[in-house]
């Protein structure tokens, strides 16, 4: 019984492996529970998606050499969401896939620093370099935003918000999709839009 | 976007701006505000003074343009050097892209963002939107995007009025944005400015950009009656039906779909394509990131064959209702 399930556990594991190259999308459709994970801060803490359970969780894929990411960096839109959530008890993770060498990778030393020079505020920063993280969800672009709802299901897969650009005076203007359902999360209502198309730069793997 | 680290400034006048009203423009550019509003700040500075450097002691009008390490150079063509009241021109906007580097399409894909034009236009005049030719498909492990590289042409019809008079010149002006990639991404901006006389007698075309306009042309998706094309979209999936006119008789293979709407299809996923009772069926997967599809799917499809008799015409335009 026991080799049943290990061998059928093998077969599915060895599925998604084959699977994952050519559809790294197809793994998190929103409705679903988001997959587990556990990745280090720029502390060398450990953070797994199991420690957080019961609170609402934000996945925000970074790489500050990308103009999408500074858009949203340097007009304060991304720390102030971090900032408004975080004082509501949304934990939120801004996740790193970049590999040594490319774009918007940076070492646990120099992580901490552009946290404190950006004024982020973040739960943590999460360093990804290997990609795993970021292939397990999907992660397209930078940024490319994830939603998980108190009871670890994934309700939110897209952009950040609907104009697609690296202009800062569009901010305002665009309906961040982020902050929609983070408010519909935390008014106890379903969220609305689950998905939208994320646009960015692509994220740097390895 | 004022802190405009990356932005490319490239004006060339040889070819249709009478030359005095280029120097004014370039001599003097704080005593004159701009279509844009604005003084012309819009030329880089060391790269003004070399210009002015250039035009004051050399008087060259031939300006290639200020060479620098910049992904792309923009630039803005008319298809004539003068033009006539009542008339529609064209006018390219030339992307000139540094080795490996792209520019985007309508539909960018996975990431990038498509080239921008915001025209500034005097009164009467009317800008059509961008014909883009069709794309190349550009693809990382992890990405697809469609874009294009080494230069691009992208077509604007513009419209005079009737009322325009003659012996006068127009300014017609654009802000341009867009996003070069390689691996890592800039985004540029130019602010482009073209100035052309108006005569009623003739309007005389810009033979040193003839073939690239005609090359353009040639490359942009046709629509073709002969070929019966529609959509339908089932558990996931969309299925693009075409059906090949009595002529031809090859058999249909390498086809490819380029959606000219984003988040629509999964552009890592693969396309297959079936014989059916009555042509082909193209299979292509649904993006996760569309929970309602539209009502119309609208695109390219690419045939390595081509759709014409001669297989000269590889793009193939398809705007029709997807049925669900």
């Amino acid at each position: 019984m026991k080799k049943g399930v290990l061998i059928t556990g093998m077969m599915l594991a060895g599925f998604f492996l084959i699977l994952s190259p050519l559809a790294p999308a197809a793994e998190t459709p929103v409705g679903k529970p988001a997959p587990g994970f556990s990745l280090p801060d720029s502390t060398g803490k450990t953070h797994s998606l199991s420690d957080y359970k019961g609170k609402i969780i934000v996945l925000e894929w970074l790489n500050h050499g990308c103009p999408y990411v500074k858009k949203h960096y340097n007009s304060g839109n991304m720390q102030k969401l971090q900032k408004t959530y975080g004082a509501k008890g949304v934990i939120w993770f801004s996740l790193v896939s970049s590999a040594p060498g490319k774009q918007g990778y940076m070492t646990p030393e120099e992580t901490t620093e552009t946290v404190q020079q950006k004024k982020a505020a973040p739960k943590a920063v999460l360093l990804d370099p290997e990609g795993t993280v970021g292939k397990l969800y999907g992660a397209k672009t930078t940024p490319h935003m994830f939603i998980i709802d108190s009871e670890g299901v994934l309700v939110y897969n897209g952009g950040i918000d609907d104009i697609r650009s690296t202009s800062t005076d569009d901010i305002a203007k665009a309906r961040n999709f982020v902050q929609m359902a983070l408010d519909e999360l935390l008014a106890g209502k379903e969220v609305t839009v689950r998905t939208s198309q994320p646009y960015g730069c692509s994220v740097k793997y390895k | 976007m004022k802190n405009n680290e990356t932005a490319i400034k490239f004006i060339e006048a040889r070819d249709f701006a009478p030359r005095d009203s280029f120097v004014l423009f370039i001599v003097s550019p704080n005593m004159r505000t701009n279509r844009f509003g604005e003084k012309t700040s819009f030329v880089h500075a060391p790269c003004l003074r070399l210009v002015s450097f250039v035009v004051f002691l050399v008087s060259v009008t031939v300006l290639t343009g200020c060479k620098n390490s910049e992904p792309v150079k923009a630039q803005l063509i008319s298809e004539f050097k003068s033009i006539q009241p009542g008339q529609t021109f064209c006018v390219a906007l030339r992307l000139e892209m540094a080795k490996q580097w792209h520019t985007y399409w309508k539909n960018p894909g996975d990431s990038g963002m498509p080239t921008k034009i915001e025209w500034h236009l005097p009164d009467g005049f009317h800008a059509s939107g961008i014909q883009w030719p069709t794309p190349q498909k550009i693809e990382t492990p992890h990405d697809v995007s469609f874009g294009y590289e080494e230069e691009v042409f992208l077509l604007t019809e513009i419209q005079a009025p009737d009322a325009v008079k003659s012996g006068l010149s127009v300014e017609i002006a654009a802000r341009v944005d867009w996003l070069a990639c390689k691996e890592i991404c800039i985004p540029g901006q130019a602010n482009l400015i073209l100035n052309l006389p108006v005569d009623n007698k003739r309007s005389e075309p810009n033979k040193r950009w003839a073939r690239h306009f005609a090359a353009t042309r040639r490359n942009m998706p046709q629509r073709f009656s002969d070929w019966e094309v529609n959509a339908s979209a089932k558990n996931g999936q969309i299925f693009i039906h075409i059906i090949p006119p009595p002529w031809f008789k090859k058999e249909l293979a390498g086809i490819s779909f380029f959606p000219e709407q984003e988040g629509i299809i999964d552009l890592s996923g693969k396309q297959e394509i079936q014989s059916s009772q009555d042509g082909y069926v193209l299979e292509v997967q649904r993006s996760l990131f569309t929970e309602k599809l539209p009502q119309r799917l609208q695109g390219v499809l690419i045939s390595r064959y081509g759709w014409d008799k001669l297989g000269h015409e590889k793009a193939l335009y398809v705007d029709v209702s997807l049925y669900q």
